[in-house]
């Protein structure tokens, strides 16, 4: 019997883990730049890493009309097109003096940019460079050009897969020895031509600073561990840590993609009442299974 | 909730979680490594990349300022006739473009601005090494005028202005060509922001150089001399410098051209060889405006004067002599210890002012015996010597014959060899009766190992085959088998007890007995079952009978009148042991089966 109650113990153990195992695979997924993804493409440890105090996560577009001057609104990898009211909040917000970092490469920033009146273009294909950290040239270094905010101090950065940007002040820019590798090859072609690109650059819009990243990678998770290497670090820390309020924009955005049971998940976290009732739900199984002496 | 139910619920949760997970068997979220690698258009996985160990930009662009800047100097040097500092230079840009290009190799950028420059400086360092060539070709042929003149050979003269006009004719298209190439060098070095201030004065030293050459063309009115009026093919040739040693190349240019009136026509495409002694050294074909260059190096030639010329087809050109002078030469040689075989390695070398490649060298040992080995193509040798008992000196010599080279011969290297034998095998070496006797010792220890585990073998029995014991065998009293079975005695006292122990031991029923009386009738059980199955292990020679389990045993004593009842008491045993079986009705049948089992084994004593 002793032999059997063993058994019992060990089978039990394994479900658990089983169940632990099951639970972060549906409470997790893997689309790219999701916050709810804690894989190498995901954003979760750029967003578990956030000051809940110093950061406000933007849902509707109400929520920026109260920002004067020293506010700075964070898009990154917007994947729609925006809507007339969310431009005209936008330009309201820069408006009153705040800044918008828009971090993209493929995505719609291009028609945000526009939209609002910037004079800054994100142009297309894959930047590529014999200056690079990996074996791939499309993970390449970046130089400063300026030192304003928020590169100041920074030094070089890593991108991964950035696109080339066309106009405003630029602050980072990749070294003479770079491409934009147009049939997507990897390597550079007769009719590509080398030169230096732009990677982030800003702007001064009506009141208000706009700066435009052309990689919104470097907020993944696998680009957050360069320690003292790069400065990529020192570029999130000054995003995150701006004088004035961070507000993250969940409007138009990758980050806040999610997909299947993941989504089902989520809805039960933010949901307060959805909580209480699942949470109940699970005492209650529990305690049958106790009475019923499974457990 | 009984056991059964229990196992039908975990097992309807692990079919569930299973299940769960199946869902995601096609594309897993953890632990995959497609994870890891699956391509997404927004990036790649840096952590399944390979990590790089050199910073591109700050390797490349020295090399390439380093490559960029060494055209200007070798244009000055050949302008100002600085040949040797010209070749040097010639020789330092050959090795920065070969470094650039396996960068380019490396970072695969053979379609790049970088690869294009690269080519461009291969072409102009191309272009400045036939200005050069052309450049000596030219001096000589100021020379060879000169001579001309003194000894009013017209001929000569008509053939060495013709030649130095094609020789003109070619550096100005050299200049054409060049001026196209930094051209592309340029541009791509100002984008890449290189200084490109050598590549502009290389442009502008060989304008200057053109110019040059083209003045003192047109300088003297009185060169013009009465001029032979030839309808057949003409070869005119040069050889530069007219002295030379081991290892040097002779420059040797020409131009091959047709005269119809006072206007000559070169040949382009022809084949012209070049004669050292009459004998063929090498070949060229002519270039667009009929003129060649080509290197005859000084290897295998005799010291002394020879006699160059080139011939293409039945056009013959004029004589050219060529000094060689004679080098000493050094050689040296190491010996190796001799091996217990009595062989000797002997390695060395021959170098005169270059090393001697390719060139036949004599080993002599005691100065009578001789191998003849060759070095290699740094002046390297090595071969083996096989060398008899006792002190023995050798010494490497290198003749010289053939070569523009002195003899020479190394200092006698002494080496002693002794060979070792034994006494019984004075033919065999050493080396090899070890290797004999290791090859027995471990063929030795092999058959050794395998009868021991043969005979080991032998003694087992397996729990299905009891060995019977063999005719006549018999355990002697006292003997440790039979002390066995007296201690297992299990139904009372044996007669006789065990010698010298002074007790008796206690039977197996009353230990039964005994411990039953706890009310533990599965531990009583147990000790019955051990004194029987001990007893029955003994009966059947099986050795290591607990390691065979109650089943096995009962198994394996078919054909013994006691089988029956065991195989019975074995049945009630396990219901007592394991299926925790204690009621009257199963300790009488236990106890009846352990009385049947013990008097027919008592039977099988007797």
């Amino acid at each position: 019997m002793k032999t059997i109650k063993a058994a019992f113990w060990v089978v039990g153990i394994v479900l658990l883990m089983a169940a632990l195992i099951l639970t972060a695979h549906l409470t997790s997924n893997n689309l790219d730049f999701s916050r709810y993804n804690t894989n190498w493409n995901g954003t979760s440890q750029f967003f578990s890493d956030l000051d809940r105090h110093h950061t406000e996560m933007i849902l509707d577009r109400t929520q920026l009309a109260p920002y004067q001057n020293n506010a700075l609104l964070l898009i990154i990898a917007p994947e729609r097109s925006p809507t007339g009211a969310e431009i005209t909040a936008y330009q309201a917000f820069l408006d009153r003096g705040n800044t918008i970092v828009l971090a993209d490469d493929f995505g719609t920033g291009g028609e945000i940019l526009r939209r609002i009146g910037s004079r800054i273009t994100i142009l297309g294909g894959n930047l590529s460079s014999i200056d690079r950290e990996y074996a791939d040239p499309y993970t390449i270094v970046v130089y400063p050009a300026g030192n304003a905010s928020p590169v100041e101090n920074c030094g070089a950065l890593i991108m991964d897969r950035a696109a080339p940007l066309d106009g405003g002040e630029p602050l980072m820019m990749t070294s003479i020895l770079s491409w934009v590798d147009t049939n997507g090859d990897r390597r550079i072609d007769a009719n590509e031509e080398m030169g230096q690109f732009p990677v982030i650059s800003a702007e001064a819009i009506s009141r208000g600073r706009i700066v435009v990243i052309s990689d919104p990678s470097i907020f993944i998770n696998s680009m957050q561990d360069f320690g003292g290497t790069w400065g990529n670090q020192c570029l999130i820390n000054n995003l995150v840590n701006y004088q004035g309020t961070v507000l993250i924009d969940q409007m138009n955005s990758r980050t806040q993609d999610t997909e299947g049971m993941s989504g089902i998940f989520h809805v039960i976290r933010t949901q307060f009442i959805l909580e209480v009732l699942f949470f109940g739900f699970l005492v209650l199984i529990a305690a049958w299974m106790w009475r019923k002496k499974i457990l | 909730m009984t056991a059964e139910k229990r196992y039908i619920v975990l097992a309807v949760l692990a079919l569930a979680v299973i299940g769960g997970l199946g869902f995601f068997v096609s594309n897993p979220v953890l632990y995959s490594l497609e994870q890891s690698v699956f391509s997404s258009r927004f990036h790649d996985n840096i952590e399944a990349l390979t990590q790089q160990t050199w910073n591109s930009t700050t390797d490349v662009l020295p090399l390439e300022q380093d490559l960029i800047g060494y055209s200007g100097p070798v244009v000055l040097n050949i302008r100002i006739h600085d040949i040797d500092d010209a070749r040097r230079d010639l020789e330092l840009f050959s090795q920065s473009n070969l470094r650039l290009d396996g960068l380019i190799v490396t970072l695969d950028m053979n379609q790049s601005e970088i690869q294009e420059l690269s080519q461009s400086s291969a072409q102009q360092r191309e272009l400045l090494q036939s200005l050069l060539n052309s450049s000596i070709s030219l001096n000589a042929l100021q020379d060879l005028e000169i001579q001309y003149r003194d000894q009013n050979n017209q001929g000569g003269l008509v053939a060495v202005q013709l030649q130095g006009d094609a020789l003109r004719k070619k550096i100005a298209s050299l200049y054409t060509q060049y001026q196209a190439e930094t051209k592309i060098i340029t541009e791509i070095s100002e984008k890449q922001g290189l200084d490109v201030s050598s590549q502009e004065e290389s442009l502008k030293e060989f304008d200057a150089y053109v110019k040059d050459i083209n003045a003192s063309q047109a300088e003297p009115a009185q060169r013009q001399v009465t001029v032979p009026i030839y309808t057949s093919a003409q070869l005119s040739f040069m050889s530069y410098p007219g002295t030379g040693m081991y290892g040097d190349s002779i420059a040797c240019s020409g131009y091959f051209f047709t005269m119809f009136g006072y206007l000559s026509y070169g040949t382009p495409g022809e084949q012209v060889t070049v004669y050292l002694d009459n004998t063929p050294v090498s070949s060229v074909t002519t270039d667009a405006i009929g003129s060649f260059d080509l290197q005859v190096p000084i290897d295998r030639i005799p010291a002394g004067t020879h006699s160059l010329h080139a011939e293409s087809g039945l056009t013959r050109s004029d004589s050219r002599s060529l000094t060689v002078a004679p080098v000493g030469s050094v050689t040296n040689l190491t010996v190796s210890n001799a091996t217990p075989g009595g062989d000797v390695s002997c390695t060395g070398s021959v170098i005169a002012n270059k090393p001697v490649s390719f060139a036949p060298v004599e080993l002599i040992w005691d100065g009578s015996h001789m191998t003849g080995t060759t070095t290699d193509a740094n002046g390297g040798f090595s071969t083996t010597l096989r060398l008899p008992n006792g002190p023995h000196t050798v010494v490497a010599r290198f003749s010289g014959e053939g070569y523009p080279i002195h003899p020479s011969e190394s200092m006698p290297q002494v080496v002693d060899v002794s060979i070792q034998y034994l006494p019984i095998l004075p033919t065999l070496p050493l080396l090899l009766i070890v290797t004999i006797l290791l090859v027995a010792g471990i063929v030795t220890l092999s058959a050794g190992g395998a009868w021991y585990y043969l005979r080991r073998m032998s003694g087992r029995r397996g729990p299905g085959s009891p060995a019977a014991p063999s005719p006549g065998m018999t355990e002697p009293a006292g003997s440790p088998e039979a002390a066995l079975t007296d201690s297992v005695s299990f139904l009372g006292e044996r007669p006789g007890g065990p010698a010298g122990a002074g007790t008796v031991p206690e039977s197996l029923f009353a230990r039964y007995a005994h411990i039953l009386q706890d009310g533990d009738l599965s531990a009583a059980a147990r000790v019955v079952y051990l004194g029987l199955s001990e007893r029955i292990a003994q009966d059947l020679h099986i050795q290591r009978h607990t390691s065979l389990t109650p089943r096995e045993l009962s198994q394996a004593c078919t054909k013994k009148p006691y089988c029956g009842p065991f195989s019975s008491f074995v049945h009630v045993y396990e219901r007592v042991r394991y299926g925790g079986c204690r009621s009257a009705t199963v300790q009488t049948e236990f106890e009846a089966g352990m009385k049947d089992t013990a008097t027919l084994l008592e039977g099988e004593d007797h």
